[in-house]
């Protein structure tokens, strides 16, 4: 297998990628790093090719007409306009479809249906687990039974914000989807700190 | 599901004594078996509703 140059490499576009994500994302900016990874590929790519006809050996020519001499160096500057218009054109279009958008709204720019839906998803299985901590709670008698009452109530209410908010998905309101959902995962995840400090007080 | 985020839910979990691995297991073999968005959502309400249950009946005993 022929090697090739590093930079034409999408996992060395990736890990760079990756990392500037990472610190992107300290500031609160996410970006699409499937999206910036294929782009920088192909803007390498395009790099390469025009490297490449400037040390050709062999001209190009389309339907018998020659566009590129067969001498490499300044020879080609006349093919060079060219190419870099194409891959200018197609760097820009791609960067065009690039999003870099604001971590808070990271979920809901491809497919805020589904996004909400997994938000929905997530807030079940994070209820879940409070419910049953709670449960353990009451029964090792590490809670009382009042104590048990009062996070009843508490994920109760989130579980209602949860259901309300599959109703606003299936009608498509997006946004009261999502502050419901927002509402019942600060009621959740006040108990569950409550509860790991509890657990780690026992500890 | 996110797997990202039910590991992160799995990190908080642990700590409040949860075996909670299970749920992560099931909704990934769901989705390796290819489970529409609809079943997974459907199973994880089911579980929700399930220990929201058993909560109730446990406090209701006298």
């Amino acid at each position: 297998m022929e090697p090739k140059p590093i930079f034409l490499s999408v996992t060395f576009w990736g890990v760079v990628v990756a990392l500037v994500a990472g610190a992107l994302k300290k500031y609160g900016w996410t970006i699409d790093e499937a999206g910036l990874t294929n782009d920088l590929v192909s803007l390498a790519g395009a790099i390469a090719a025009l490297y490449g006809r400037w040390r050709a050996s062999q001209p190009v020519h389309v339907a018998g007409i020659v566009i590129a001499p067969k001498q490499g160096g300044f020879v080609q500057l006349a093919f060079l306009p060219w190419l870099m218009v194409v891959a200018f054109v197609v760097a820009l279009y791609g960067c065009g479809q690039m999003t870099i958008h604001p971590a808070s709204q990271e979920n809901v720019v491809k497919d805020p249906v589904k996004a909400t839906q997994n938000l929905i998803d997530e807030a079940n299985a994070g209820l879940t687990a409070a419910y049953t901590t709670v449960l353990n709670g009451v029964v090792s008698g590490a809670m009382t039974r009042a104590e048990g009452k009062n996070y009843q109530l508490q994920l109760d209410r989130a579980s209602g914000y949860i259901d309300d908010a599959a109703v606003f998905l299936d009608s498509g309101d997006i946004t009261n989807a999502q502050g419901q959902i927002k509402l019942a995962n600060s009621i959740v995840a006040i108990v569950q700190s409550k509860l790991i400090a509890m657990k780690q007080k026992e500890q | 599901m996110g797997t990202a985020a039910i590991l992160l839910d799995v990190m908080q979990l642990v700590q409040a004594g949860l075996e909670f691995e299970a749920i992560v297991r099931k909704v990934q073999s769901m989705e390796a078996t290819g489970a529409t968005a609809e079943q997974v959502a459907s199973y994880l309400k089911g579980l929700r509703e399930a220990a929201k249950k058993a909560l109730a009946d446990e406090l209701a005993k006298a």
